[in-house]
């Protein structure tokens, strides 16, 4: 468990060998990145690209699916693929090509075609629950198998990754029902000092805190700017109806309470009264009162974090209905079992938020977060403040835990929360945060025509001049898909008949164009088009090597529940590289 | 259209076009490939004529006492003759690896595919110039990779799938353990081997055809010559310092014709990468043409340093603790005599680590960490494999849009964020008229107090945005020389950064700057308040 795994820490070698990506995503992080079981189906160069940019930072597994031959294959640039001891089958191949790089990551493959043997909804389904994630390269979103994959992984709750390249241009689409955020690390959020609510510590602390005794000016010019505050708050609430600053004047009324709190010994330019004075106007300083901020709120007011009701709080997955037979995983080295799966840490991560909704409930309130930024003071004076705020924090993570266990008897859960993982999610409760993506399937039929318009609209996408525009190829994908089902191939994949190829492109681009109303600008997206078919299926490395990055990325995100994962599409033009996202 | 600019890349390729319209050249691309070929082999070429070249190639080395024998090198000792031989012997091997990329050939299918059909927004390429194309591409073209890092080991990685051939690599540093999440060219094995090296083996091993040779040198220890040869430099630079260094090398060697206008067969393209976290940049510097990196030099903030008074009376973070041990106990106490601190000396990062750990401890600051301290210390840059794989192809495909016109280049700055979602921007970053480097630089004016001391104003010009000098030579127009940092003035001027500047300078003095890390020379003015 990923929790658990973090509070052992890890063997010197394995810390050096990952110390620079361990400053990115922390020992918790490579904990959950290592319990990970990731499935890619299709060895394309794409697919390579992102699995050996997982493969390097130590996935925990990674089973590989692909039939191809590489006999039946024209020798092709492949990096992984280039040694003539080889073996023949794809999968095979670049699974001992990528062992070679980082033995820490078990590898296994299926020397098959992954539409062999996923041919329904329920196989589909009862092949996804094996996986933390499940990546799909290189097959048009209309294909079938992607439309099995999308439903099962959609229910099963299990991430789902589309990567595309096709000349210059990338496509990327995630699907996951819910995603859970444990830490967005947003850097831009305002530090949580509570200088609007002063709990009793801090209170006491500004009490006997007599700037006009302190004679030696050193000490006078490092009382922290904390305390200063929130003796000026005191004093403003005392004047003004127990309120706090709310407009313009107010605020300009509270900043000359500050001025007049520094003692004429004081030097004018004290550095201390100049960071109260900078932080003066609230807003930049502390959150509004109670504030609690709207990412948050959609997590605490999400069903799934209702202590009552929730059915989050246990892995409540319907077993397969069928009994599916797959072909036999060839393990390439020693498999390990239980694959650790997103579902199985989303119920810890509600059953801690529905824990933090009954603290709110009863504090009016989030948990204190208890860091402290730096700020001018001497070291005693610091510490001393750095300390009754850990202590907070440290008293309202117990209150959360106490939630924690009262909801887990109350409910006769069978589920175990570490105290570490707790107390870190309150620390980082301001960084929580969920996602949820459209399926895949669903888009296929019904698509988010106004999120793409806008994003379109935002880019220039809409007008039919000037080039190196991302948007344009979304529409375009989508007749390349309209195409690739009535003609079993990509258009301009035959140069024969490239004309003809781009008359019938014209053609469904112009279908597409309805859906989004647009069919009287018959200029635009002409010569996108045009490009679209010259580009057929070419995979040029550079964009296989550019989306596998960014595929890589993306699912590190998702797997450590670290950073804000993409939304649901991106589409990238290498061309004058430019790229647009959008909920599709 | 930015294509346009890349003259010296275009005016060559032209030139094959009409000489070998749809065709393999034969011998009389001799010239070029005596200037091109170096050391580096195509292994799977060798024959018994081969092995005897490069033992004789082998035995030059041992001679020159160099990395890398230019045939310039053999003309000097005179054997230009006997080396011809085997360069008819290297055609062929060439000639085998372009057979498999030929039009029809089922390798490289879709550069060729792309370079033989045109679209209405590829409005540079010319299909019927494919072969030429392929030919300058794999041939002729020359492109230079620095550093083998992160950044470096997937350049070389992308260049050689995207087609070039003759790639040259630069880097000074021997190989980590934490090298390995992310530089993926490496293995344990390899650890403590020149990173130029190792890389350049695996490539040339890897890649049918490619010529990857080594430099395991400083950047700066190469001259105008070097770096002249090149048609394309591609940067995956950690340091701004020397990507300033490169900067102002590649903007010298622009030539300006009789009429003042640029030569542009003299514009080498620079193209940078850099990333941080989730984070990086892909830029394309045409000197004289673009902003270059000089111009924006602003978008790289010096690194934050702590105030000395807060690190040794009042520190509050783990860091100022470990910064003390660092800036001040170290060369205080001379713990391993008079040596300087070396981070990638385990012995000196644990003394690091305990000092500051003891200093924590004394006041009670909790947080000191290995970690950490070898963070603040060596001021780590977080990195991952991913961030590295998408700005280094970027980066590549740039480049083979420069040679190959497939499709329009960007212009000329792309940032990447992917800690919340994915988020490119592309944009075009201006070209400053008064940059020191590549436009007309106005005397920088400071306003000071002449009451402030010589090592107070050395402070400034050390974070001052446009300069940054950090080992300065300062002369006045008097001809006095009013600091050296380095020897042998220093020791004649060390008594000078005591004294105030009203001691040394009157107001409106105009200062010469010279610095031996920057690349050029400013004129400062200093004006009393």
């Amino acid at each position: 468990m990923a929790h658990r795994a973090a509070q052992q820490p890890q063997q010197p070698q394995q810390q050096r060998r990952y110390d620079r990506q361990l400053r990115i995503w922390g020992d918790a992080g490579q904990s959950a990145l290592r319990a990970a079981s990731l499935c890619a189906i299709s060895a394309t160069a794409a697919a390579a690209e992102a699995i050996k940019n997982l493969v390097l930072p130590a996935i925990g597994a990674l089973t590989l699916v692909d039939g191809t031959d590489l006999r039946q294959l024209p020798p092709t640039a492949h990096f992984f693929l280039s040694s003539p001891q080889r073996p023949h089958n794809r999968a095979h191949a670049l699974v001992a090509a990528l062992h070679a790089l980082n033995s820490d990551v078990r590898t296994s493959f299926i020397p098959h075609h992954a539409h062999e043997f996923i041919d329904s909804v329920s196989a589909a389904y009862a092949f996804v629950l094996r996986f933390s994630l499940v990546l799909v390269a290189d097959m048009p979103a209309s294909h079938t198998l992607v439309r099995f994959l999308s439903q099962a992984a959609f229910r099963a709750n299990v991430p789902l990754v589309l990567l595309r390249c096709h000349g210059m241009i990338g496509y990327l689409r995630v699907q996951a029902p819910t995603l859970c955020v444990l830490n967005a690390r947003q850097d831009d959020l305002p530090p949580d000092l509570c200088i609007h609510a002063p709990f009793s510590h801090l209170q006491a602390l500004a009490d006997a805190t007599d700037l006009n005794a302190i004679s030696d000016t050193t000490q006078l010019t490092h009382v922290p700017f904390v305390i200063i505050l929130t003796k000026a708050l005191q004093l403003f609430r005392a004047q003004n109806d127990q309120k706090l600053p709310a407009s313009p004047q107010q605020n300009k009324l509270f900043e000359n309470i500050v001025r007049s709190l520094r003692p004429s010994h004081c030097p004018a330019d004290a550095l201390n009264f100049e960071e109260a004075l900078k932080r003066s106007n609230l807003r930049l300083c502390y959150s509004q009162v109670n504030h609690i901020p709207p990412s948050v709120q959609a997590v605490l007011s999400h069903p799934n974090a209702d202590p009552r009701t929730s059915t989050a709080f246990s892995v409540q997955l319907e077993s397969p209905n069928h009994h599916h037979v797959f072909p036999q995983i060839v393990h390439y080295t020693k498999p390990r079992p239980a694959a650790h799966r997103i579902a199985e840490q989303q119920a810890r991560f509600w059953l801690i938020a529905a824990a933090v909704n009954m603290f709110v409930n009863e504090a009016g309130r989030l948990p204190v977060r208890g860091s402290l930024p730096d700020m001018t003071a001497d070291t005693e004076s610091y510490l001393n403040l750095q300390r009754i705020y850990s202590e907070k924090a440290h008293k309202d993570a117990k209150r959360v835990l106490h939630f924690v266990h009262a909801i887990v008897d109350e409910r006769g859960l069978d589920l175990d929360v570490d105290d570490a993982l707790v107390i870190s999610f309150c620390t980082n409760v301001h960084a929580i945060r969920v996602h949820s993506t459209s399926s895949i399937s669903d888009e296929l039929d019904d698509w988010n025509v106004d999120a793409f318009k806008e994003a379109a609209m935002l880019e220039g996408g809409l007008d039919p001049s000037g080039t190196g525009k991302a948007s344009p190829y979304y529409p375009i994908l989508r007749a390349v898909d309209l195409f690739h089902r009535a003609n079993g191939r990509y258009p301009g994949s035959d140069t024969v008949v490239k004309d003809n190829d781009i008359a019938l492109m014209h053609g469904y681009v112009a279908t597409v164009k309805e859906q989004l109303g647009l069919q009287s600008n018959t200029g635009l997206w002409r010569h996108e088009t045009e490009e679209m078919v010259r580009y057929a299926n070419t995979e040029l490395h550079n964009v296989a090597a550019f989306m596998g990055g960014i595929a890589a990325q993306e699912i590190t995100k998702i797997l450590t529940q670290q950073f804000v994962p993409l939304d649901n599409t991106l589409i990238v033009n290498m061309a004058e590289q430019s790229s647009i996202t959008f909920a599709a | 259209m930015f294509n346009k600019l890349c003259e010296r890349v275009y005016d060559q390729r032209r030139a094959m076009s009409a000489e070998v319209p749809g065709s393999i050249p034969g011998g009389r691309m001799q010239a070029p490939v005596v200037k091109w070929y170096d050391i580096s082999l195509p292994r799977r070429h060798s024959s018994v004529l081969f092995t005897f070249f490069v033992a004789f190639i082998d035995s030059l080395r041992l001679m020159f006492k160099c990395d890398r024998v230019p045939f310039y090198h053999l003309r000097v000792v005179k054997l230009h003759g006997v080396v011809s031989f085997f360069i008819m012997q290297l055609e062929e091997a060439v000639r085998d690896d372009v057979a498999e990329w030929r039009a029809g050939g089922p390798a490289w299918g879709g550069l060729d595919h792309l370079l033989r059909n045109a679209g209405p927004l590829s409005t540079d390429l010319n299909p019927e110039a494919a072969d030429a194309t392929q030919t300058f591409l794999r041939q002729h073209c020359k492109i230079l990779i620095i550093g083998a890092g992160g950044l470096g080991c997937e350049l070389l990685k992308d260049v050689a799938l995207s087609g070039f051939r003759h790639i040259n690599v630069i880097d000074l540093d021997t190989i980590d353990v934490s090298n390995l999440n992310r530089q993926f060219l490496f293995t344990e094995a390899d650890i403590g081997k020149s990173k130029a090296h190792v890389a350049a083996q695996y490539i040339n091993s890897r890649i049918p055809g490619c010529r990857v040779v080594p430099h395991h040198a400083n950047i700066m220890s190469f001259d105008a010559q070097f770096y002249q040869q090149f048609n394309i430099v591609i940067a995956g630079l950690d340091s701004v310092e020397a990507r300033r260094w490169l900067n102002a090398m590649l903007v010298s060697l622009v030539q300006f014709n009789p009429d003042g206008s640029v030569d542009r067969s003299s514009v080498i393209p620079l193209i940078d990468g850099g990333t941080e976290g989730f984070q990086g940049q892909a830029r394309i510097i045409y000197p004289r043409f673009t902003s270059c990196f000089e111009c924006t030099l602003s978008l790289f903030p010096p690194q934050q340093n702590y105030p000395f008074c807060t690190i040794a009376n009042t520190p509050r973070l783990p860091e100022h603790c470990i910064e003390y041990a660092h800036v001040i106990l170290w060369d205080k106490l001379k713990p391993f005599g008079d040596v300087k601190l070396n981070m990638d000396n385990a012995e000196h990062t644990k003394w690091l680590y305990e000092t500051a750990k003891a200093r924590s401890e004394h006041f009670g600051i909790q947080g000191v960490t290995l970690r950490l301290t070898q963070g603040v210390a060596k001021n780590i840059i977080p990195a991952v494999a991913s961030t590295n794989a998408i700005v280094a192809a970027a980066c590549a495909n740039e480049a083979l849009k420069m040679i190959s016109a497939i499709a329009a280049n960007m212009d000329n700055y792309m940032m990447y964020n992917g800690k919340s979602g994915v988020y490119t921007y592309t944009y075009k970053n201006e070209k400053k008229p008064d940059c020191p480097v590549c436009g007309t630089p106005q005397p920088k004016t400071f306003q000071v107090s002449p009451k402030d001391s010589l090592a107070e104003f050395l402070e400034q010009i050390a974070i001052d945005p446009d300069i940054r000098s950090k080992k300065p030579f300062l002369r006045s127009s008097t001809g006095k020389t009013i600091y050296a940092s380095t020897s042998p003035l220093r020791e004649a001027t060390q008594s000078n950064l005591k004294k105030k500047l009203g001691e040394l300078i009157t107001s409106g003095t105009e200062l010469t700057l010279a610095d031996k890390d920057l690349p050029f020379i400013r004129t400062l003015i200093i004006n009393y308040k």
